[in-house]
Formats: structure tokens, C-alpha cells, sequence
């Protein structure tokens, strides 16, 4: 696991590709940090794991395809399906610049993968919680997620709902005997008002006895109980960090 | 040494190697370290292994053949020796596995189906000489 994460972190590092740009006299800089292509575990789709740094001068808030409206200078490291980063004034706007992710500088990854759960096993339930911060969402969520869930996440977009799909992380606290894993999906806006917006959690979690073969979605109490618990504290984080940037 | 000493040795061999491994598989799941339902897979499986084994030795008792037979002694250790080292090759994964918590059920179920199938020719010929063929 040290070993695969060293190789991750060292394909991460060796690229740096910045793409200056001018359109109608505004002046951009994209700075695609790392590439790594890779598959997802369940279907063996092709997904690239990106971290790139951003700054629009003279614009006070862009529009990223797939990813929602974020402050004009900024830095994101997610999963994505696509293999263009669109950037654009509003999500309605014209298009500022599509930077492309299959460069020669692409780094592919075969000795990782990215375990997310399928967007059908999440719980239709969900927990919604109320963004009144003027700091950025996708800023906050960015950091917290990557704090979090050490492996990523996936950001997609539907129906002009923004999702942030994370892979899995142990769940702590648990019983010697018991592993288990959570998987988060967020997606925003919902509700929006003048200065604020709705959030919705959903999650998935599985577990397995320390000598059991395969992963079981029946939960027990404890992994139940674990769940929820990280579910809170991770809103608490997330409330802190919209505080933290208010 | 005569022959119904030897079966019963032989028997005794078998049956307590089977009590062995599911006396694992149930430590393993009272320690609450797999299901109860891989429990079960676990009893199933080595209960298919050693089903053939035990239908050779119980047509053996009861079929009428003449069990105060005299056999050759040293019939009678190659015969205990390979029985034992055939469940000791099964028998110590399942050990490791339930009495020290090593191993999943996946590395356990493959590691029994597979050797019982290849070393099976340790003991095929030793059953069927002194429970079929012996009258």
C-alpha cells in the first residue's frame, strides 16, 4: 500500500504543464500540475486523476464543466471522466479555455486504481445540510474531501446538479474483528436562495469480518453506528472550513 | 497388527483430521472473524473433500470380509504414515487459518481444493487396499 501510494505521489509530482492564454484581452493561466490515468475498479472505465492550478485575472468567478462555479484563481486535484477541462465565464458563458488531459505528459497509473462504488449502490436517503457561507463550495469541499478520502474523488455533473463522488476510506472505531469502508456522494445546489444553497450527503458503506472473503453491503450496528459518526464529523469539517473562508 | 485394527486406525486418522478443521472454522467464527455463512462454505467444502474418502472406509466396515486378517506391519505404517501426512498437508492451513487468524476464507478454500485434488494419490491406494480389496 506505501509502496503504491510512493508511485501515485511520484507520478503527481513529475508533471507540470502550465498553458498560458489570452482571449479578448483577459488574461488566464492554467498550470496542469499532474495527469495520471487509471481505471475504475468496478467497470474498468478509463478515469484521469487531475491536479491543476488556475488564475483568471479581471473575472471574479469561472465556470469548470463538471465541477461547478469556483472562485477565478484556484487549485483542485479530482477524478474526471473527461478528458478536456472546460473552462468557461458561466455555465451558460462563453467558453474561456478546454485544456486537454491526453498530452504526451499523461502518466499512467497500473498499479492503482480507483475504487468507487457504482452511482446506484449509494442510499437513496440522504442528509442535506444549508451552505450560508460566501466562501467557495467546491473550494471547501475540495480540501475537506482530499483530507478525508486520501484516494480522491470524482466530480461529474447532471441535470445541472454538481456531484462529488469520493472512492473508499476505513471507517475507525470499529471492533477488531470488523473492517468496513465508506464512500460519500455529494451533489449541490439544491434550494437555492439569494446567498445560500442546500447540500445532500448520501453514502455507501461495506464491511467484512477480518478473514472474510468479499464485501457485504448488509451493515452491522457498529459499522451503522461508525458510519453516521463520520458522516458528522465530516459536515463539522466542512462547516469550519466555509467559516474558516468566510 | 490385523486388518480391522488398521481400518480403524485409519479411520480414527480421517475423522479426527475432519473434527480438527471444523473445530477451526468454528473458532474462526466464534472470534466473530468470518460470517456464519462462510462458516458453513468452509464445513462444505471439506466435507466434500473427505466425503469420497470416508464412503471407501465406511463400505469397508460393513462389508463381510475377514477383519482379524493378519497384515504385514509395514502395510500397515506406509499406510498411517501417508494417511497422516495427507491431512497434515490439508490439515495445518486450516490450523493457521481458525486457531491463529491467518489467512482469508478465499486463500483457505483454494489452498483445500487444490492440494486435497493433487496429493490425493497419497491415499487413494492405501483406502482402496485394506477397505476394498482386502477379503
Amino acid at each position: 500500500m506505501l509502496l503504491r501510494r510512493t508511485i501515485v505521489a511520484l507520478l503527481c509530482i513529475s508533471v507540470v504543464l502550465t498553458l498560458p492564454y489570452t482571449i479578448d484581452g483577459q488574461e488566464g493561466a492554467v498550470k496542469i500540475e499532474a495527469v495520471v490515468q487509471t481505471h475504475r475498479t468496478h467497470d474498468r472505465t478509463v478515469i484521469y486523476k487531475v491536479n491543476y492550478s488556475y488564475e483568471f485575472k479581471g473575472l471574479d468567478s469561472v465556470y469548470i464543466e463538471g465541477f461547478g462555479s469556483v472562485p477565478a484563481k484556484g487549485r483542485f486535484t479530482y477524478f474526471t471522466e473527461d478528458s478536456n477541462i472546460r473552462f468557461k465565464e458561466s455555465a451558460q458563458g462563453r467558453i474561456l479555455t478546454v485544456i486537454s488531459l491526453l498530452g504526451s505528459e499523461v502518466n499512467t497509473s497500473s498499479t492503482t486504481e480507483a475504487d468507487f462504488p457504482e452511482e446506484s449502490q449509494f442510499t437513496l436517503t440522504y442528509r442535506s445540510g444549508l451552505w450560508p457561507y460566501s466562501s467557495s463550495f467546491q473550494k471547501a469541499i475540495n480540501k475537506v474531501i482530499n483530507q478525508s478520502f486520501p484516494s480522491g474523488y470524482k466530480a461529474f455533473e447532471a441535470n445541472n446538479i454538481n456531484y462529488y463522488q469520493t472512492t473508499y476510506v476505513s471507517l475507525r472505531d470499529l471492533p477488531e474483528n470488523l473492517i468496513a469502508e465508506i464512500a460519500v456522494l455529494f451533489s449541490h445546489p439544491y434550494e437555492v436562495k439569494a446567498r445560500q444553497f442546500a447540500f445532500h450527503i448520501q453514502f455507501v458503506a461495506r464491511e467484512k469480518r477480518v478473514q472474510s472473503g468479499r464485501w457485504r453491503y448488509e451493515l452491522s450496528q457498529e459499522t451503522q453506528t461508525s458510519s453516521e459518526r463520520f458522516i458528522d464529523e465530516f459536515i463539522k469539517k466542512l462547516s469550519e472550513e466555509g467559516k474558516k473562508n468566510k | 497388527m490385523t486388518l480391522g485394527t488398521t481400518r480403524i486406525c485409519l479411520f480414527l486418522v480421517f475423522f479426527v483430521s475432519y473434527l480438527i478443521h471444523a473445530s477451526a472454522f468454528f473458532i474462526s467464527y466464534h472470534r466473530g472473524h468470518i460470517y456464519a455463512d462462510e462458516m458453513r462454505e468452509l464445513m462444505i467444502t471439506v466435507l466434500k473433500i473427505y466425503s469420497v474418502h470416508f464412503a471407501v472406509i465406511m463400505g469397508g466396515f460393513f462389508a463381510k470380509k475377514s477383519k482379524s486378517k493378519k497384515i504385514e506391519s509395514y502395510s500397515f505404517w506406509v499406510a498411517l504414515v501417508s494417511s497422516v501426512g495427507w491431512n497434515l498437508l490439508l490439515l495445518w492451513y486450516s490450523v493457521l487459518f481458525g486457531y491463529m487468524g491467518k489467512g482469508t476464507i478465499i486463500d483457505l478454500s483454494t489452498y483445500l481444493n487444490d492440494i486435497s485434488s493433487w496429493s490425493s494419490f497419497l491415499i487413494v491406494g492405501v483406502l482402496a487396499f485394506f477397505f476394498i480389496k482386502q477379503e
